[in-house]
């Protein structure tokens, strides 16, 4: 089903009146008529006379033309039937979306042969509302156009949120028709009130001939827009009272694959942001007069209001509510202080860190929600009210800090940034040696960087911290976010396998590590709260735990047991967890998982790494053949990636996670009466520009020991290197075939 | 400090703004219903459309046994019912709060329908207080209280249902799957209402299982059929369901109003069959038409939920629901000339069968067609199955059959497995270490629907590239070329897949001697139930019948040494795996027969052990030593 409530109008906040009356429901359906009349007359040649001849017929769908039309006008320049339906507000923002679409298969005939959408939705402000109206329009392959009756068509159901919800299955659509259709969402708003950013991506998972934009923009607003990637730049032309935006591109293939894609980098796209008011755009460096635009605006004047967010920030952190995290963290260093020694000014940073994410992720009240299973290790904070704690308990602490601004590999670029919010905020201490902080959850180390701001210029700013004093380290305003190597996400598997007596079961002691930007999904997956929160509590000396607190209260110490209860359904979950574990590894499930064992939680960046021992039994990797058995070698090293045939060829470039490195590390006892023959066709050397994977198999007595190594050299690559990472990538797909004998002897 | 602590609640709950999204969930133990008491009163209605009414007050008393939690509570509802008050106690306080929601309910692939759903959040706020939720519903027709459940998502330690019958109203209650509970009904006497009064107490009840591929509710849990007779009403007496032939009067009052336009339909069933002059072939091209231009598109809504849409709008719409589909199917081959009759159905999800006269016997149309003195049904919601080939879910199921004033009741063929058979046939060579040769591959009857439902739900582009990895399994060293298959919009014949093979690497060569894995596929492998957790029988989609072989060629100078056999015959599904040596050939044949696709929790025990010998015969390789 295509839902057509377009994404820049589901922020909403406020409700919709359960029913409408008749009245309204006359006015809008005079308007919906018009609106209609309006569309379809729209004189563009594309939609009147859609080019048939040259569409691609092994495509799903062929989007033939798509217009998206803007309209943010002064209420004077809104006409009479738009005034007598609304009610009349500062200004009118109206967007229509037309596509017309070749259906080619069924696939397609199931994806617009529903349509869902609100016709109303009520406005924050008195009677304001948003007003949802399609048109749908048939073109049979003789040419005949049949026009869906839509209000004739219409289910309406109502949601939770008692908003109406209209649903229309559209009558008489087939496979070889074109779906001619529109969405047009229209809104009355007072000023203050936001204008939704619009986005205008060139390309889709479909083929589009031709793509359009015109935008109508009086005088009263203030736009600023962004182009990416190549995208080309409006046709702009001042008018009495408005300016209009006019695009067409034409001929966009379909997208070419979804593998390691940052399409905010690789996908031509304009983002545009709208203010109104007598006051135009002001912000930080950037300003705007109304009637006017600004178009790819420069990266200093983003970092200039990105500055002033950050500062806002800080200060709320310090206001009534937010300010008690920073003085409890405070109270916690005192604690620390009195019943161990002092922390150095070295090492307070890394303490308040570790504090305040125990005060977030960790501290449980009387009045928590009981929730100690593997899901509360999914909880994540919002990161700039949590880097803003942070600076304002340094700060309190005599530290200071700078916020550092970085891009985000999988979002728009610096040169072609429009917001603060394109950047990321990372706290960088402004110490000798500094300390970098950033986006926490349950797992987060201190200074660690998120591998999605690797290799990024970014910018560093001292609004936060404030103007530099003669004993402050020196400033510098930019830093390069370093990549990481492959060999700091490392993930190595050490396993020592016997086989059962019967030559059936393989018996496998394993011991498994996981480092770098591998670590965070392991711990989610395997670690109980109940150990975590222990280890933490003791390593920032609170004395108390929260079970030892409440079974001293009489009115909380029935907490304590129910408590009891949950740990010991959470570690009932954890079992299943470190099974899941096992069989994500080796695509099957283990025959029965003996003993489980975390050594190292990995919660602190001094102790970096997870490490865990796992002991099972697998079935199914041993085959009979004669007297002989055959061991499917390769498969110890789990799935691996298979390339697609339809991936094979590739134009764009990589955008992988990050570096990394797969080790195994295997032994296996040759069993007694049995010799090994296959081990010299095991060695695998491909190493290239972008990865490698190597492997050696060594007999050495009865112990048969085989190391396996697959590297990700970069997390970006060209897309020349496709060839280079598809050698390596098929090696290890390749290997997972390869077999051992034991030969009966 | 009280003020402290709720401030740093506030800015918890800034911080972890998806703490909801990821709460615990309950154990199987935590949460049980204490108590539940429900009453059902029949009552005379001032509405003349609506003359008895059934009210319903529901009392339901939660607890946690292990720890505090929140839990959902909802209670459905629709254009035949409502629920007035709802009214919720912790720790036997009001709580005016918590209040509930009220909203359409979405079903996954039904596009309307009139179901309702009041919702609530209830807090469990501690080991042993109790949350309680009282609410008042009516049922306006008796007819539409169709069945009331004991058992419920949590396990319950009492339950008392009341129903209270006022002698004017005439009712069956039939008492469905009550063996193995502790249920006891106490029948008393009311003499102020002149009703008679049957008290249920059951005790213990376990939750309702979560398993998937399970049987419908009706033919696990206990339960009460309500079957509404007739009322004899200040307004005069009422007629409900006393038999059967008053379900198929009201059925067949509503086809009376359908309204076909036999012109236009008429019209169609020509173009249709054009240019075809056999009339199976006609039957089958009417059927084929609607399988494909007709989507089917699923509404539940008040009388729409059992009228047909009239065949006209069908047609013109090219969508519609089952019945819509049905009547369609109907009038087009009765336009024809052919004896085209409608089918009311209850699919296998249902327990019961017509002798008992209740709305909750179907949940279905087909159309049925007598042609030659031999009956054929038609479901053309089945969208890629063969004429006179029947899915699993409507196979033995009884049919009600219009025939005008009275009705026919008949069974849809129980199908053998053999309808299903998939085939496929490799011809083997070893060249260096990789298998070479041809394969041919035929599906029918279900197993070829669900292929060509995955080849149709896939977009045009992909499905060159899906249908090899479908039949290369992912393994890219399983090359295949030169494929051909039949024509995948007719699917009234077996669909064929042929293509050559190079399966790389499949030879393991050590020494002189070569290993060969005789099977790729490998269906069920590691196929056991995990006993302690599953409780539901296991049911199959369907019956199937998997007919494998590969002939390999013994390459010139060796010998083949050959795995042991496996057979296994149960009464529900067998296991065939057979090598043998003809000339220079290992013939490898392969039958798997899912004969019942029902397989009763009694049977999982040497179900596991069975496949257990099959994953094991499946590791075996053919060796061929050097002579």
């Amino acid at each position: 089903m295509r839902f057509l409530t377009l994404g820049l109008f589901c922020m909403l906040l406020s409700e919709m009146a359960s029913a409408q009356s008749r009245k309204v429901i006359e006015k809008y359906n005079d308007r919906a008529a018009a609106a209609r009349a309006e569309v379809w007359s729209w004189e563009i040649d594309a939609f009147n006379n859609p080019d048939l001849k040259k569409i691609d017929t092994k495509q799903s769908a062929v989007v033939l033309a798509k217009h998206i039309d803007v309209k943010l006008l002064s209420t004077k320049n809104v006409t009479a039937s738009l005034i007598k339906f609304y009610v009349k507000r500062d200004f009118y923002y109206g967007t229509t979306v037309r596509e017309m679409v070749k259906i080619n298969d069924k696939v397609a005939l199931e994806e617009y042969s529903q349509f869902s959408f609100n016709k109303f939705r009520r406005l924050n402000g008195f009677r304001a509302k948003a007003t949802s109206i399609i048109g749908v329009r048939i073109i049979k392959p003789d040419g005949s156009i049949k026009e869906v009756k839509v209000d004739e068509e219409l289910v309406t159901e109502e949601d939770a949120d008692k908003q109406q919800k209209s649903k229309l299955a559209i009558p008489d659509l087939q496979v070889g028709d074109i779906i001619d259709y529109f969405v047009l969402v229209e809104e009355m708003k007072a000023t203050g009130e936001s204008i939704d950013k619009q986005l205008f991506v060139l390309g889709d998972d479909k083929p589009i001939k031709r793509y359009s934009v015109h935008c109508d923009i009086s005088d009263k607003f203030a736009l600023r827009y962004t182009t990416a990637n190549g995208a080309p730049d409006f046709a702009i032309e001042k008018n009495p009272d408005e300016t209009t935006f006019d695009l067409v591109v034409s001929d966009l293939p379909a997208l070419p694959t979804e593998l390691w894609m940052s399409p905010y980098r690789q996908i031509p796209n304009i983002r545009m942001s709208i203010n109104y008011g007598a006051f135009g755009y002001g912000y930080g460096g950037i300003t705007v007069p109304p009637g006017g635009y600004s178009r790819n605006i420069k990266d200093a004047d983003i970092i200039n209001t990105s500055e002033l967010m950050a500062k806002e920030a800080y200060r709320y952190a310090g206001s009534r509510g937010p300010v008690e995290y920073v003085d409890a963290v405070r109270d916690m260093i005192k604690i620390y202080q009195r019943d161990n020694e002092k922390l150095n000014k070295d090492s307070i940073p890394y303490y308040v860190y570790y504090a305040m994410r125990y005060m977030v992720f960790y501290r449980v009240l009387p009045q928590s929600r009981i929730n100690v299973g593997l899901a509360r290790n999914m909880h994540e904070s919002n990161n700039m009210l949590f880097i803003s704690l942070l600076a304002f308990t340094l700060r309190e602490l005599d530290i200071k800090s700078d916020v550092v601004l970085a891009t985000n590999r999988y979002g728009p670029k610096n040169g072609e940034l429009l917001d603060p919010t394109d950047f990321e905020f990372i706290l960088k201490t402004r110490t000798v040696k500094p300390v970098y902080m950033s986006s926490a959850g349950v797992f987060s180390h201190c200074n660690n960087f998120s591998t999605d701001y690797e290799g990024q210029d970014a910018h560093v700013t001292n609004a936060v911290g404030g103007a530099q004093r003669k004993n402050d380290p020196p400033f510098v305003s930019k830093v390069k976010i370093p990549y990481s190597k492959p060999e700091e996400n490392l993930r190595q598997e050490q396993y020592t396998i016997s086989l059962d007596n019967k030559m059936e079961q393989l018996q496998v002691e394993r011991t498994t590590t996981v480092k770098g930007a591998l670590r965070t999904a392991a711990q989610r997956e395997l670690l109980l709260f109940e150990d975590y929160y222990e280890s933490e509590r003791k390593a920032l000396g609170v004395r108390e735990s929260f079970m030892e607190a409440f079974a001293d209260s009489r009115k909380n110490k029935s907490l304590a047991e129910e408590y009891t209860n949950a740990f010991a359904e959470a570690r009932k979950e954890q079992k299943e967890a470190f099974t899941s574990d096992v069989r994500d590894q080796f695509e099957v499930a283990p025959k029965e998982l003996t003993s489980f064992k975390v050594r190292n939680m990995a919660l602190r960046h001094d102790q970096p790494d997870f490490v865990y021992d796992t002991k099972f039994s697998l079935e199914g990797f041993l085959k009979k053949a004669g007297s002989s058995f055959i061991l499917d070698i390769g498969r110890l090293i789990g799935g691996q990636l298979t390339i697609k045939p339809e991936q094979r060829e590739r134009k764009v470039d990589i955008y992988e996670p990050y570096a990394r490195t797969y080790e195994y590390s295997i032994d296996i006892a040759v069993p007694a009466g049995y010799k090994v023959e296959g081990v010299d066709k095991l060695s695998r050397k491909v190493d290239n520009d972008c990865g490698s994977f190597m492997v050696a198999g060594e007999l050495a007595g009865d112990k048969l020991h085989l190391s396996v190594r697959k590297v990700y050299k970069h997390a970006f690559e060209k897309a020349e290197s496709w060839n280079n990472m598809l050698q390596m990538i098929d090696a290890a797909t390749d290997f997972t075939g390869q077999k051992i004998l034991f030969k009966k002897a | 400090m009280a003020k402290i602590c709720l401030y740093l609640c506030i800015c918890y709950s800034i911080l972890l703004s998806n703490l909801t999204s990821y709460a615990q969930t309950n154990s199987e133990k935590n949460v049980v219903i204490q108590s539940q008491e429900e009453r059902y009163e029949f009552v005379v209605s001032n509405n003349a459309e609506n003359p008895v009414n059934v009210k319903q007050s529901l009392k339901v008393a939660y607890a946690c046994e292990q720890y505090r939690t929140t839990i959902p509570f909802a209670e459905f509802y629709d254009d035949k019912s409502k629920i007035e008050e709802v009214r919720v106690y912790v720790d036997n306080d009001r709580r005016k709060d918590v209040k509930p929601v009220f909203a359409n309910y979405s079903i996954d692939d039904i596009f309307y329908s009139d179901a309702k759903i009041c919702g609530l959040q209830l807090d469990l706020i501690k080991k042993g207080v109790e949350t309680r939720v009282e609410l008042e519903k009516t049922f306006f027709d008796p007819r539409y209280l169709t069945s009331i459940y004991f058992s419920e998502y949590y396990p319950v330690t009492s339950k008392v249902i009341t129903i209270v019958v006022p002698r004017w109203m005439q009712i069956e209650m039939k008492e469905m799957n009550f063996s193995g509970h502790h249920i006891s009904l106490n029948k008393t006497y009311d003499n102020k209402k002149d009703a008679d009064v049957y008290t249920y107490t059951a005790t213990n009840l376990p939750a309702n299982e979560k398993d998937a591929q399970a049987p419908g509710p009706s033919y696990v849990y206990p339960h009460l059929l309500m079957l509404a007779k007739s009322a004899t009403t200040p307004g005069g007496a009422q007629r409900y369901f006393n038999k059967t032939e008053d379900l198929y009067a009201w059925y067949h009052s509503l086809v009376q109003q359908i309204g076909d336009d036999e012109g236009i339909i008429k019209q169609k069933a020509l173009d249709i069959t054009k240019g075809i002059s056999s009339d199976t072939a006609k039957i089958i091209a009417i059927y084929q038409w609607v399988q494909d231009n007709v989507r089917y598109i699923a509404f539940e809504d008040g009388i729409a939920g059992f009228k047909p849409e009239a065949a006209q709008s069908v047609l013109q719409h090219k969508y519609g629901d089952c019945k819509g589909m049905a009547n369609l199917t109907r009038g087009l081959l009765k336009a024809l000339g052919f004896d085209a009759r409608l089918c009311w159905i209850g699919t296998d999800h249902i327990a019961y069968d017509y002798s008992t006269p209740s709305m909750a016997v179907d949940n279905h149309m087909i159309c049925a067609v007598n042609y030659k003195g031999k009956r054929y049904f038609i479901d053309a919601t089945e969208t890629y199955i063969g004429f006179n080939q029947y899915a699993q879910r409507i196979q033995n199921r009884q049919v009600l059959i219009e025939n005008d004033k009275s009705f026919i009741l008949d069974r849809i063929p129980d199908c053998k497995y053999t309808q299903n058979t998939e085939v496929e046939k490799r011809t083997l060579r070893v060249d260096g270490n990789a298998l070479v040769g041809t394969v041919q591959h035929l599906w029918d009857g279900e197993s070829k629907e669900y292929i060509l439902s995955q080849v149709n739900g896939t977009r045009k582009e992909k499905i060159d590239n899906a249908l090899l990895r479908f039949l290369n399994d992912d393994n890219n060293k399983y090359g295949i070329t030169n494929i051909k298959s039949s024509d995948v919009n007719n699917w009234n014949q077996q669909l064929s897949i042929n293509y050559d093979l190079r399966y790389q690497d499949a030879v393991a060569g050590f020494g002189d001697d070569m290993f060969i894995e005789m099977d790729f596929r490998k269906e069920l492998n590691d196929f056991t139930i995990d006993t302690t957790k599953r409780k539901s029988d296991y049911l199959f989609s369907f019956k199937h019948h998997v007919r494998h072989e590969t002939d390999l060629d013994i390459p010139a100078g060796y010998k083949a040494e050959l795995p042991a056999n496996l057979s296994i015959d149960r009464d529900g599904y067998a296991f065939h795996l057979t090598y043998t040596q003809t000339g220079s050939k290992v013939i490898y044949q392969k039958e798997i027969i899912i004969r019942n696709h029902w397989l009763a929790k009694s049977a999982f025990k040497q179900w596991n052990e069975d496949v257990q010998l099959l994953n094991k015969a499946y590791l075996e390789q053919v060796t061929l030593n050097k002579k």
